[in-house]
């Protein structure tokens, strides 16, 4: 009775390790949840190449500060980079990568703040 | 001649060790004479980064119910740092490193004075321009550390301020040490890389952001004095003499140790933006995605050499919960890796230099440590104003004798309201007990100012910022104030009277002074401000008349023109 309606998005993702992943077709969002300070995408360095049959391709991405989408077709191999700020300190700051559905897919520190996928739909 | 630069370069290295690039990411094999150098003292640390432990001994723990977590701490993808430091620590990626030594002696003196000038200039290159200084309208002395803290750290080592004849260098501590983590020439332990880069604990960095300095010049030429001795026979009615001056000399000295500074949100987009717009920050992006393309070119036997270690690393989590042996077996992974990017074992030490994944690898690893010295920099521009200050001042006025304050400031922000409440204790260097009434104790103050923030309409400029501030100082006198007189010479501004000839100090009544302020600043927080006060005092530390002053001024931020045409 006038409440909204929670909207699911489906989970695309599924992990194999190591930063490989394979994925349903559809929109993919991923953000960043901070856990200690604060992390922002480098909005000008945060890429995504389709290298389907070893081509590098430039996709259209959408990407804020926090934010990271873009369209998976099936059949195609994406390599998605996520360069990742963290201020106040890039040695304590600590944040969470996550899916639109809520999956956490990893946690971004100072190891990894150049963070790199492979998703194979 | 080229010995000793081949010795300075692999054993007094500090100046000359590995440092960020800008040039685009590796494309082919050809080596500048500067890529040698650089990897002919590119030996990695013996044990991996203090980091690299710690998140191998977290996610082992965690590993029996994600399996995954393994697989992180073995990709170029998702642990760039750790899986770097386990290719650097190759015998491949050695025998580089041995290649690299190997042609050093090929290369002409000039290439090396080349090399090293080019390295000396990056490490000492200092943008942007001097900080400007405020009029002397203020009583109440404010929490300055976070603000000199900034300027520091985004100008290197310290600032430089000329004041009339006065040039004041100021800093903190951590100036000189985040300047040199920006250029890559030191590096946070937690994450140190290669052997030979000098490293400083992020606990200590942060310390020495706390602590601030500021050293005052008085370089006024008539603070000058030469003295003449005669030497030798005259010469008739001429004498010859050597004449000797004093140096310019330190007027003030102050120290400040700032407590409970936290992060302004406000300043955190800024921060975001300069950072994003870093060379440092470009370079590390463009080199990262490179050391990707390794390893996504290299899939197939990746992918194959990856299955076998994380069988490796899952024995050693059932077979040792404690995690020692997976630590120990994942630092012996790097060899493996780098033949499945196309390193092979038996590489030799020509190929192995000509490699372009070593060449990858090593300007990652060079350019991140550089990218993390630059971001910890950009982080100190993030400080708010400290909760609590102690400084600590040595003043050398001139005309009078040198004293030390030791003053505790304390700052509260309110929404609209500011206030500052401060206390010092001022003692003489010396006993001035020939002075009656004087010894070490020369004054106790109390200073505190309330300033309220609010928006004005302007009919030119429209609506701007102002604060509006009321501050209320006392001055309780233990000693009179004293002033240095040398016979023959007297102070400037003061003309005695009846003074005799053999005097060497005068001094003034003593008592207790007040006095009350009231300013308002139109534009505060923007490039122009305009102060207006009013002040009054019921005596001087010299005079005893009370005195009413009007003061307006005009102040302009020339830094604010660099800042906002940096920013873009």
């Amino acid at each position: 009775m006038g409440g909204q309606q929670q909207v699911v998005v489906p989970c695309l993702l599924t992990p194999s390790g190591g930063g490989y992943y394979s994925s349903k077709p559809g929109s993919l969002q991923l953000s960043i949840k901070d856990v200690q300070g604060t992390t922002q995408l480098n909005t000008t360095k945060s890429l995504v190449w389709d290298i389907t049959g070893g081509g590098q391709t430039a996709v259209n991405r959408t990407c804020t500060a926090t934010t990271f989408s873009f369209q998976i077709q099936a059949g195609h191999t994406y390599h998605v980079h996520l360069s990742c700020m963290q201020l106040p300190s890039p040695y304590s700051a600590q944040a969470q990568l996550l899916e639109a559905c809520g999956q956490k897919m990893d946690t971004i520190n100072v190891t990894n703040s150049e963070y790199g996928m492979v998703i194979t739909a | 001649m080229k010995t000793l630069f081949l010795l300075a370069l692999l054993i007094i290295n500090g100046e000359f060790c590995l440092s960020a690039q800008t040039s685009q990411p590796v494309t082919s094999s050809t080596l500048s004479n500067g890529d040698v150098i650089e990897l002919a003292i590119a030996m990695s640390t013996k044990t991996p980064p203090p980091t690299c432990v710690a998140e191998l001994a977290k996610d082992f723990a965690s590993s029996r119910d994600n399996p995954q977590l393994l697989s992180k701490h073995l990709s170029l993808l998702t642990d760039k740092l750790c899986t770097t430091y386990l290719l650097l620590s190759t015998p491949q990626f050695q025998r580089a490193v041995a290649g690299a030594r190997a042609q050093l002696p090929i290369l002409t003196e000039n290439d090396l004075v080349k090399y090293a000038a080019k390295k000396l200039k990056a490490i000492a290159q200092q943008s942007g321009s001097g900080a400007g200084t405020e009029g002397s309208t203020n009583v109440t002395s404010k929490g300055l550390a976070s603000k000199v803290l900034s300027i520091a750290s985004e100008y290197g080592a310290l600032t430089e301020s000329v004041s009339g004849q006065t040039t004041t260098a100021s800093g903190t501590l951590a100036g000189v040490p985040l300047l040199l983590m920006g250029k890559g020439v030191l590096v946070d332990c937690a994450t140190k890389l290669f052997a030979i880069t000098p490293c400083l604990g992020h606990k200590a960095t942060q310390t020495l952001s706390q602590i601030s300095y500021s050293v005052s010049f008085d370089t006024n030429p008539n603070s000058t004095t030469a003295t003449g001795t005669a030497t030798g026979a005259a010469s008739g009615a001429a004498q010859p003499v050597t004449i000797s001056a004093s140096s310019h000399s330190i007027s003030a000295l102050s120290v400040k140790w700032a407590f409970g500074a936290k992060v302004d949100k406000t300043k955190l987009d800024t921060a975001f933006s300069n950072l994003q717009s870093d060379a440092a920050t470009t370079s590390n992006s463009d080199n990262a995605v490179a050391l990707e393309n390794l390893q996504i070119s290299n899939n197939g036997k990746y992918q194959q050499w990856l299955a076998a270690a994380k069988i490796t690393l899952a024995n050693d989590v059932t077979n040792d919960p404690s995690g020692v042996s997976a630590e120990q077996d994942w630092e012996k992974l790097g060899a493996g890796l780098a033949a499945a990017l196309g390193v092979a074992a038996n590489i030799t030490d020509q190929e192995a230099l000509q490699n372009r994944t070593i060449q990858t690898v090593l300007k990652f690893a060079v350019s991140y440590n550089a990218y993390l010295g630059t971001a910890e920099a950009a982080g100190e521009n993030t400080v708010s104003a400290p909760f609590f200050t102690i400084e600590y001042d040595v003043n050398r006025p001139a005309s009078q004798p040198s004293n030390s304050v030791i003053r505790g400031i304390y700052e509260k922000n309110f929404t609209q309201l500011d206030l500052t409440v401060n206390g010092a204790v001022s003692i003489y260097n010396s006993n001035q007990s020939s002075v009656p009434g004087a010894g070490y104790l020369r004054d106790v103050q109390f200073a505190t100012e309330l300033g309220h923030d609010f928006k004005v309409n302007l009919p030119l400029s429209g609506e701007v910022a102002a604060t509006l501030s009321g501050a209320f100082y006392f001055q309780y006198q233990s000693s009179p104030s004293i002033l240095n007189v040398t016979p023959g010479t007297p102070v400037d501004g003061v003309t005695f009277t009846g003074l005799p000839s053999t005097a060497t100090q005068v001094y003034a009544q003593k008592g207790n002074i007040e006095l009350g302020q009231i300013k308002l600043s139109i534009g505060s927080g923007s490039s122009v401000t305009v102060p207006l006060s009013v002040t009054y005092s019921n005596r001087t530390e010299l005079i005893t008349n009370p005195t009413w002053k009007a003061q307006i001024g005009v102040s302009y931020d020339f830094d604010s023109l660099f800042s906002n045409s940096s920013a873009k």
